[in-house]
Parts: C-alpha cells; structure tokens; sequence
C-alpha cells in the first residue's frame, strides 16, 4: 500500500516538474486546429505535419544548416577549450604555475555576464573576418566553456598519483611522451566530461549566436526562434514546438550515450590505494 | 652496470637540511641497502640519485660520468616504487615494454625482451591483463619487470615490499636477492625494515638525520657497530645499553657488583652495549646481573625476556623455550666480556 503511494507521489512529481517538456513534446504533433481547440496533453489526431514543415527548406528557414552550424560550433566550443587546457591544467596542478591569480580569475570569468564584453568582440569579430562564421562562434564558445574545463582538468590531474609521472621519467620519456603516453590517457573520463558540458553548453548557447551571426552561420538555438512566425500572423505553436524537439534531441542524445563514461576513474590499479 | 659515485652531497628543503654531505661509493654489482628511520634521508638520498631531486650541493657521479645536472630520463637508471606506480591503462606487456618502447627499440627485441622479463618473474600468462586485475604481489612483480627489461646502469628500490603482506614480502624477498644474483647489476634499496636490510645487503648504509652512520656489510654492522646509533638499529630487540664506566681496570655497572677486566684501550667507556643473544639466564643467585623478570614473551623457538635490574636498567635476552619462566621470577644473568661492545660519551664505539 504504502509503494502504491509512494509512487503516486513519484509520479505526480514527475509529471508536474517535467509539464512544460511534455506539453512541447504532445504540441508538436498538434495540428494547428488541434492546437487552438484541444489544449490537454492527449492527442485527437496526432500528425508529423509540424515535422514537415520544419524539414521543409526554404528561403529564409533552413534547419540543417541551423543544426550543422550548431554541431560545428559547439565542437570546436568543446574541444578546442580541451586542447587547450590540458597543458595549462598540467602546469598549474604540477608546477603550481598560475595557482595563486591566474586560475581563481579564470575560474571567476564565469561570474561576469558575458554581455559585457559584446561590443568589444563585436567590433573585433567584423574587423577580423569571423562574424557570421562557425568558427567564429566556435571560438567564442571555446572561451566561453574554457574555466570549466580548466578546473575539471586541474582536478582531474590533481589525481593522478604523481609516482606514475615520476616512474615515465625514470623509464627515459621526457615531458611530451610523459604528458602523451601517460597522463592524458588517464584524462580521458575529464576529457569526456568537459566535452559533454562544453558541447551541451556551446550548443544552447543564444546570446552570441544571435550577435556573431546573420545568414550562414546561424545556430539552431537561433534559427528555432525563426519559426515561431515563419508565416505571419501569430506564433505557430505546432511548428515552434516541433523545432524545439528537434533542437533539443542531440545534446540530449549525447548525454545519454556519454553519460556512463563521464563516470568511474582510470587509474585503478595504478598504486597500492 | 655501473658503479654509483656520491660526492659530498647536501640536499636542503629551504632551511631544512635533509641530506648533510654525504659521500659513498656503491661498486659494480653491489647490492646495497640504504636503511634508517623515517625522516632520515635515505628515500631523498635515493631520489637525488635517480634525479628527481637537485642536489643542493655535490656530486653524483654514474660510471665515472657526472650525471648531477642530468635529468632523470638521462641517467638510465631503473626505479621500483613502493606503491608500484603502474601505468593502470596500460597492459601488463606495455607496462614492461614503455621505457624501450621510449627508447625507440625495435619490435622484435623488444618482443624478445619482454618476454624474458616476464619469464623470470612468472607474470607469461599475465602479459595482456592491466594492472588492476592483479594481486599486489603480482603488481609488484610487473614492476620489477618493467625495472630489468631496460637493462639498467643501476637499479634503485624505494621500499618496494611495504605494501606486500607479510608472507608474500618473504617470498618476494627471496625474489630480489635472487634476481641480483642473476643479474648481477648494481642495485641500490631503500627500507626501514632491518631484517629486508640485513638479509639482502652485500653492504648496509645506516642513515640518521642526513648523515651515515656507518656502512659495512650486515655481519660487521652488526658484530662491531661503530655506535651506539646502529648498534641500537640492527637486531631485534635492540641492544641493552647500560651505563659503565672502567675503574681501576675493571667494567663497573651502575648497581652491580661486577667485576669484569676492562682492556686498556676502553678508557673513557661510557656505557657498554649487550645483545640479547649474548646473556645467558641463570639461577637467581648467581650470575653477574640480577634482576626480576618483567615480562617474558614465548616466541616459540624461544622465548624473549625483559628484566629489570634495577639500577643497571631494563636488559632484553633470550631464554630456551623449555625454561619455566614467568613474570615476577627473580634470574640472574651472565655474560662474557668479549659480548660487550665499549662506547665513549659520544656514542661512538671505543674499540
């Protein structure tokens, strides 16, 4: 008896928190009457109409490009912070280098509103060439997402026994077969995890995406707000809710298929624990 | 192989000094045991060696050749970690393999080589397993084999068998010594467990605050100790170290009536040092100490006895093991002259 209500519990939980999902999820196949006349979450006469429309390349509306200049964007977004914060991590955990001032002001750039550097990366973007480029937006988000994968990776190194960098040493491999060979592999689960967050990060990114581009470069969190009046006269909610489903699948996607190597350590085995 | 060189070496952390000029010459082929307490410099003086530490002042010379300024990846040299150190996403055989896969050597020696290391040490079967799938003994192991695969000038052990139980420690003991024998390299070990000392050594260095205390093979460390130091760190129990001084040509006990001719070259003895084994247990009312039996541990083959002589002190020795002895026995204890070892009030062995 008291499972049973546990969970209802459960269940009414769920459903409440997870409303706002699951109405985007049933509009979406709504055609537009059923949107306006039938607003519960069953569906009378469920229709992929919506899908269509979105798929439906035109002139101004083009969803795979959106999704291509998403992906591209959040994977340089996502690596690039990586390649470029492991040495800098290895500095800092090994050598202390940076410890006092540099690293707690990295780590403190995500505590600024990032708008306040808008006119200025503005200005620099255009005299540059890189506005309304993937890589353009790519390297924004690069910086965007670079404190948090400094500090995963400063943690991640920080816990590696140092025994095993001292034994390459001995073993002949000076620092760049030592960094290769031995401490990036152990990376590997941070490298994994700052690569899930940088992507998912980089990917529901709006604010550059809206300022960096105009035509060719535009993202999807961007171009999805371009449907929402794609033919005059009101929102059309059916469409909206489809691009939003669409937008939503591959970061969510990645997650659940990286979620289980975000987790559990490599270095097991490596000394006596 | 190669013969290991140390020059008047001083390591300081800052304002710590840990390593006070040392000097020693480790010879071809020696099996040498660096052994102290904790905190005595012997894992900083191995480290120093191995390069992982810069010598504050001094010299470490490596065949003759100056290799101080040398990184440690320049001195070739081979080191086994107490905690092992294996690289945990790496098999076993390329765990081996790493230093010659680092120094570019071909595949088919490289084979070759790996698998002989693996030969001598029973790890065939375990060659494509990672680390974790191992037993601590076996871990131990592979890290032995990824030490002699290299072939070394000089093999440097910084406690490899603290982290083993006791029973495989034996074994893996048995292992070390064998393996020197058969290689016959030059190996330089550190541990604070003098019986790993004093079974694997060709030679002992003591080591105490920085500074050795006293280096000889076991059998002279522990037969003529040059102090009170080593005499007290070898051998188990420690060495009694009664307070003594000569008078008029004899050894005199604090609270003893002893009467044991003092050689002339003992003039300025301060107190006298009396292993355990060297006592030998006798009936109340007779012997040259007596004292009260304070507590009496059986051991077996057997059994170890602290008594309590009073004024002279607590005094450690041996009885056999089918002697009836209990706590609160009074016994008398006797001794040859030729057992004591003479020191001066230094603490430095007299003669």
């Amino acid at each position: 008896m008291h499972n049973i209500l546990r969970w209802i519990v459960f269940l009414v939980a769920a459903l409440v928190m997870n409303f706002p999902v699951i109405a985007t999820i049933v509009t979406a196949f709504k055609g537009p009457g059923e949107v306006m006349k039938n607003p519960s979450l069953w569906l009378q006469a469920p229709t992929l109409e919506n899908f269509a429309t979105v798929f439906t390349v035109s002139d101004r509306l083009n969803i795979f490009a959106y999704l291509w200049n998403s992906t591209a964007a959040a994977l340089v977004g996502s690596i690039l912070p990586i390649i470029v914060a492991f040495p800098i991590a290895w500095a800092m955990s090994r050598r202390g280098y940076g410890r006092a001032v540099l690293f707690p002001l990295v780590v403190n750039i995500r505590a600024l509103p990032l708008i306040i550097f808008a006119i200025p990366l503005y200005m620099v973007y255009s005299a540059t060439g890189l506005l309304d480029t993937r890589i353009g937006l790519g390297l924004i988000l690069a910086i965007v997402n670079l404190p948090l994968t400094l500090m995963l990776l400063v943690n991640a190194i920080g816990e590696i026994p140092t025994e095993l960098e001292v034994a390459a040493r001995v073993d002949g491999a000076r620092l760049p077969r030592m960094l290769l060979r031995v401490v990036l592999p152990l990376c590997r689960p941070a490298f994994v995890t700052t690569f899930v967050f940088g992507f998912i990060t980089g990917w529901n990114e709006f604010l550059f995406g809206l300022m960096l581009t105009t035509r060719t470069a535009v993202p999807m969190t961007v171009g999805a707000s371009f449907f929402f009046a794609s033919s005059g006269g009101g929102v059309q909610w059916g469409v909206a809710a489809a691009v939003m489903v669409v937008a939503a699948l591959p970061p969510l996607l990645l997650g659940v298929i990286m979620y289980r190597r975000i987790t559990g350590s490599l270095v097991a085995g490596a000394v006596k624990g | 192989m190669a013969e290991v060189r140390i020059e008047n070496l001083f390591k300081s952390f800052g304002a710590v000094n840990i390593i006070k000029d040392i000097s020693l010459t480790i010879p071809d082929g020696e099996f040498c045991v660096f052994v102290g307490p904790s905190g005595c410099g012997k894992s900083t003086l191995l480290r120093l060696i191995a390069g992982l530490e810069a010598a504050t002042s001094g010299k470490i010379l490596i065949d003759g050749r100056d290799v101080t300024a040398l990184e440690p990846y320049d001195r070739q040299l081979s080191m086994v970690f107490q905690s092992y150190a294996l690289y945990p996403h790496m098999t076993v055989r390329e765990n081996i393999a790493f230093a010659l896969r680092t120094a570019k050597t071909p595949e088919a020696e490289l084979n070759e080589k790996v698998a002989k290391a693996a030969r001598i040490l029973q790890l065939e079967s375990y060659l494509d397993r990672k680390p974790a799938a191992l037993s601590g003994g076996q871990r131990q192991r592979v890290a032995i084999g990824r030490a002699i695969v290299r072939e070394p000038k000089a093999f440097l052990f910084d406690e490899p068998l603290s982290n083993l139980d006791a029973a495989l420690r034996a074994d893996t003991r048995v292992e070390i010594a064998a393996l020197h024998r058969s290689l016959d390299a030059t190996m330089i070990y550190v541990t604070h467990d003098q019986i790993e000392a004093m079974t694997l050594a060709d030679r002992i260095v003591v080591l105490q605050e920085g500074q050795i205390m006293q280096v000889g093979t076991p059998r002279e460390l522990y037969e003529r100790p040059a102090n009170v130091f080593v005499a007290q760190f070898l051998g188990s129990p420690k060495m009694n170290i009664l307070p003594a001084h000569v008078a008029d040509g004899a050894v005199a006990l604090l609270g003893s009536a002893l009467q044991l001719t003092a050689p002339e070259s003992w003039a300025g003895l301060a107190s006298v040092g009396l292993r355990a084994e060297d006592c030998t247990i006798t009936g109340a009312e007779s012997g040259v100490l007596r004292g009260t039996v304070t507590l009496c541990e059986y051991h077996g083959a057997g059994q170890q006895l602290f008594i309590d002589t009073g004024e002279t002190g607590r005094i450690a020795a041996f009885a056999a093991a089918d002697r009836r002895l209990n706590a609160g026995d009074r016994v008398g204890l006797t001794f040859g002259v030729d057992k004591l070892h003479p020191f001066n009030s230094g603490g430095a062995r007299i003669a």
